[in-house]
């Protein structure tokens, strides 16, 4: 394959910009790893402390866990531009031959789009959090700064900007992955599947099954 | 120049401050001979949260929002002096404080702050009460009972003075279910919001507690005050000040309606005694401490202006 | 040309000819919405800070617990436990793996609200098992596949919280949970019996019996995972949590069950779990936020008043109006993923079906997700058929054509619940 052949000539800058994306975007897993564990964490004890009339007066219930869905779910987005998980329809797309021109052209189509989001997070984000940042706004509840809840979305524009632009300039292979092994995603097999059966032009079912599977269950190898 | 200016209201266009919004809107076209238009925006539509609303006007999005009160205390800390709990012996004893020095005061502090804001108006939103499950008109009643509660620190400091208990995190939509089944015994609030939710089937006793009355305030952004310029501004401030009374009669109709369909519908309402809401209100010291310190001269005119009711 | 209906233009238009260049759905609405917006002089602001607000919510929370249970229990060997319990139940009957696939997916339903999970977990074991017993594949794939679509209905299911999200009019998470229990349930007896009359047809076997001596075992594997669907169902309807409390609840349970009793799989694997999770989260998050900003600029230029004015304009008659919404949603569906579909067509649809109509909004939720589980097995978009088809290497086309008696089968079965609401309303009026 072309992008694995470009990466063993790759220089030493490309080599870097790989490992900053890489501890860019594990670090968002880390930190969303953490948010979403805590949450759990956080209502189980609001029940435990209605449920066993515990005299503790929790009035956060409402605006951490709130603000912690709000963190992860750009830090999320984030994830999802890097690993290509975002939702897309590929009526068009599939029809087109892979690796043909027209795909690279879409491709490279999604991720201008995607660098315009990004770029919108970054400023419009960064925007609403500075003024909040200033203004030194507090919530109701907690007494926490206004400011954090919008946090979340400069800081993911920045690391999508940075991986679509890694992704725009062939830095970045298009179907490189940080957090997805391919062989144990069943919608990721699902969708090569699919990207043979069109490969193949039509050359019907026997290529099909034909094809050297991966089955990593051993269930799978059995032939009617 | 012809400018029109969103307004943001939460409730819905049938809603007596919807009612209201609509009316202000209606008055500010004509009385300006259309220079300035209102595009009101119910149900939450443009934004779903108050304190985002704020924000909004804060960076000049819309013109308008109709809020509660108590976000506006960020701003404006003396306006959590006139929310504590039971501080107002009824609905009048609150609208001789609003529209008398002390309110009219603390609106026009609401521009002083310098954030952004112009305060324009204060609107009915009737008491909040409690309603449960079971029937109470003492304090000491309430040991041991679990409130569904907004996620406010001083309602939840408020249930725990009167011996109960406050649960925050449940949803408004689920406050039916979560008493239902049990969950909690209660919650509280206004008439129209008990009958509105059905929460008056779960739970038949509303305890004419009247907790809290905090108002509704209707704000501007400082944006569209430049925008309208001095001598429309008058205008807009007058075409407020003439729905005030329409918005108090509607909450009126709009109580006595929700009343009478959840007292139909075979909800008992419990009146307190005069001692006993003294005993609520002596209840409240320790939070009062916590909370009025600031502004025990404020209070303690409110208290004064009670005298007379 | 008005300013708003070029807006208007350029938000439906934009949207489609970013999804057709195969933009992901949430960039594409957020694309759309700002170019429309830049049109009619909105403010950006105001789009950015209501995709905040959208998912700085706290009913959002049971989202991401329903699938982080639903990902714990799909690791540590719970199918398998699930599979042999439904053997023992139906495997006897003619058809038997069939039946065992639809009842596996019925109970798989109660703790994973997703159909590709039901389909990748189950189908796994499933699939290559009822080929070798002499089924045909498409037929493998196509039960699977479609019995999947009861995790979407039985509770928990994310999508019937993100429904209750975006419904404007109060509706309990609880109450539609409840109301997706028997249309589910329905849904795998429909098919069922479908399985039986083909199963005659075209000789499938009985399963084999399980040996007597581990009837019992078999039963005691199958209690821990169960005991789930007691917590969510139970915990929602005796009024032990709310719906957010007892996902939560539910993770901690498949945590301890997982890696504690069962120990099939090591903790490390949490991270993984984790991180699927957090996969799953990426995309439904990121849509809500985005439909969000896209929902306002609808409102904004009052796309959904003018769709109500024209749908009402074709016929006043309730049960045509239905079928044409659930004919359009049948097409949308196919074309299209359920989240975004919830996210964008319910504020759309809310003003004529429980406005004009005056349907509860719990029908309107269980009827809007029932059809669009439809889409997930069909091409050319069915994220639930391309996994099954993957698993059982059988052609999408090929697949799809054979599966044509079960899509007659899941249509029936949405008019009825359409046209009947009392299969939706009872479990929900009866515990209210
Ligand atoms: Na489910
Ligand atoms: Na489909």
């Amino acid at each position: 394959m072309q992008p694995e052949v470009r990466a063993n000539r790759s220089s030493g800058f490309i080599r870097a910009l790989r490992a900053v994306d890489r501890a860019l975007n594990m670090t968002l897993l880390r930190i969303a790893q953490v948010l979403i564990m805590t949450l759990v964490v956080l209502v189980v004890f609001c029940v435990f402390v209605r449920y066993f009339n515990i005299r503790i007066n929790v009035n956060w219930a409402e605006e951490i866990p709130a603000l912690l869905v709000d963190a992860f779910a750009f830090l999320a987005c984030a994830m999802g531009v890097r690993d290509h998980l975002h939702v897309s329809m590929g009526i068009l797309y599939n029809k087109l031959c892979v690796g043909g021109k027209a795909r690279r052209a879409l491709e490279f189509f999604t991720d201008v789009c995607v660098l315009v989001v990004a770029a919108l997070f970054i400023v419009y984000g960064g925007q609403l959090a500075l003024t909040q940042y200033q203004r030194g706004t507090l919530m109701m509840a907690t007494g926490w700064p206004r400011w954090v809840q919008y946090i979340g979305l400069p800081v993911a524009g920045v690391v999508m900007a940075f991986d679509s632009i890694l992704f725009l300039t062939g830095v970045l292979p298009q179907n490189d992955t940080i957090f997805s092994d391919i062989r144990e995603d069943p919608l990721e097999q699902a969708r090569l599947l699919r990207e043979q059966e069109a490969g193949l032009c039509g050359q019907g079912e026997q290529a099909l099954q034909a094809q050297p599977g991966e089955p990593q269950d051993p269930s799978r190898e059995v032939k009617p | 120049a012809e400018i029109t200016l969103k307004l943001s209201e939460v409730h819905k266009a049938d809603y007596p401050t919807g009612l209201a919004d609509q009316e202000f809107a209606r008055l500010v076209e004509e009385k300006t001979e259309g220079r300035v238009k209102i595009d009101c925006h119910f149900s939450g539509t443009l934004y779903d949260k108050e304190a985002a609303a704020i924000e909004a006007l804060q960076d000049g999005e819309i013109g308008f929002a109709r809020v509660s009160a108590s976000p506006v205390g960020t701003f404006v800390p003396e306006i959590n002096a006139l929310i504590l709990p039971y501080l107002y012996k009824n609905g009048k004893h609150m609208w001789a404080v609003l529209n008398g020095e002390i309110g009219q005061t603390i609106l026009k502090n609401i521009e002083a702050s310098g954030q952004g804001l112009v305060g324009i108006c204060y609107y009915d939103a009737g008491s909040r009460c409690f309603y449960c499950t079971k029937s109470f008109s003492t304090v000491a009643e309430m040991a041991g009972l679990k409130f569904r509660m907004q996620d406010n620190p001083m309602m939840l400091d408020m249930v725990a003075a009167l011996g109960a208990q406050g649960v925050a995190g449940i949803g408004s939509n689920e406050v039916y279910n979560a008493i239902k089944t049990g969950v909690v015994d209660g919650a509280e609030n206004n008439y129209p919001t008990y009958q509105n939710m059905g929460d008056y089937e779960a739970a038949p006793y509303y305890i004419l507690d009247q907790h809290t009355r905090v108002p509704e305030i209707l704000l501007a952004s400082a944006d569209a005050k430049a925008q309208v310029g001095e001598a429309d501004w008058a205008i807009v401030m007058e075409c407020a000040a003439a729905t005030q009374q329409y918005e108090i009669d509607e909450w009126a109709k709009k109580e006595e309606s929700s009343k009478k369909i959840v007292v139909e519908g075979g909800s008992t309402i419990v009146e307190l005694t005069p001692e006993a809401f003294a005993e609520f209100q002596a209840a409240m010291a320790p939070l009062y401490e916590k909370y009025g310190a600031n502004y025990t001269e404020i209070i303690s005119q409110i208290k004064a202006i009670g005298e007379q009711f | 040309m008005d300013t708003n209906t070029l807006a208007t233009i350029v938000l439906l238009g934009g949207f489609v000819v970013l999804l057709m260049l195969r933009v992901p759905v949430s960039f594409s609405l957020i694309i759309a919405t700002v170019c429309s917006a830049l049109v009619a002089g909105e403010k950006l602001t105001l789009l950015m800070r209501n995709m905040v607000l959208g998912v700085n919510n706290f009913s959002l929370l049971s989202i991401p617990f329903f699938i982080l249970a639903g990902e714990i229990m799909g690791t540590g060997g719970i199918s398998k436990r699930l599979i042999d319990f439904s053997n023992l139940c139906v495997g006897w009957m003619r058809g038997g793996l069939a039946m065992v696939n639809i009842l596996a997916s019925m109970l798989f339903g109660g703790i994973s609200g997703s159909a590709v999970a039901d389909v990748s977990s189950l189908g796994t074991v499933l699939i290559p098992m009822m080929k070798k017993q002499g089924y045909d594949d498409d037929f493998s794939v196509g039960i699977t596949v479609t019995s999947a679509c009861q995790g979407v209905l039985i509770p928990p299911s994310h999508n019937m919280v993100i429904f209750a999200l975006v419904c404007s009019a109060p509706v309990s998470i609880g109450g539609l949970f409840m109301g997706g229990m028997i249309p589910g349930i329905l849904l795998g007896l429909a098919l069922m019996v479908l399985s039986y009359f083909l199963a005659i047809r075209r000789k499938y076997p009985k399963g084999d019996p399980i040996p007597r001596g581990q009837k019992l075992k078999v039963v005691l594997n199958a209690i821990l995972p169960l005991f789930t669907i007691v917590i969510i169902i139970g915990g929602v309807t005796l009024g032990i949590f709310t719906a957010t409390e007892s996902a939560a609840i539910a993770c901690l349970y498949a945590f301890i069950v997982t890696f504690f009793i069962i120990r099939e799989v090591k903790l490390r694997v949490m991270g993984k779990v984790l991180k699927n999770t957090l996969k799953t989260l990426a995309i439904v998050l990121t849509l809500i936020a985005a439909a969000k900003a896209f929902a306002i600029m609808m409102t904004t230029l009052r796309i959904p008043e003018t769709i109500t004015a024209a749908l009402i304009g074709i016929t006043s008659n309730k049960y045509l109006l239905l079928l044409i919404i659930n004919a359009l949603l049948l097409f949308l569906g196919c074309i299209m993923d359920m989240a975004p579909l919830i996210l964008i067509m319910t504020p759309i649809l809310e003003p004529v079906i429980v406005g004009t109509l005056g349907m509860d909004p719990i029908h309107f939720g269980v009827m809007m997700i029932f059809n669009l589980a439809i889409g997930l097995c069909t091409p050319p978009v069915g994220s639930a058929l391309f996994v099954g088809c993957a698993i059982g290497r059988t052609p999408i086309e090929r697949t799809s054509i054979h599966m044509m008696p079960m899509y007659a089968v899941m249509v029936v079965m949405l008019f009825v619940i359409t046209f009947v609401p009392q299969i939706v309303m009872w479990v929900p009026n009866m515990i209210g």
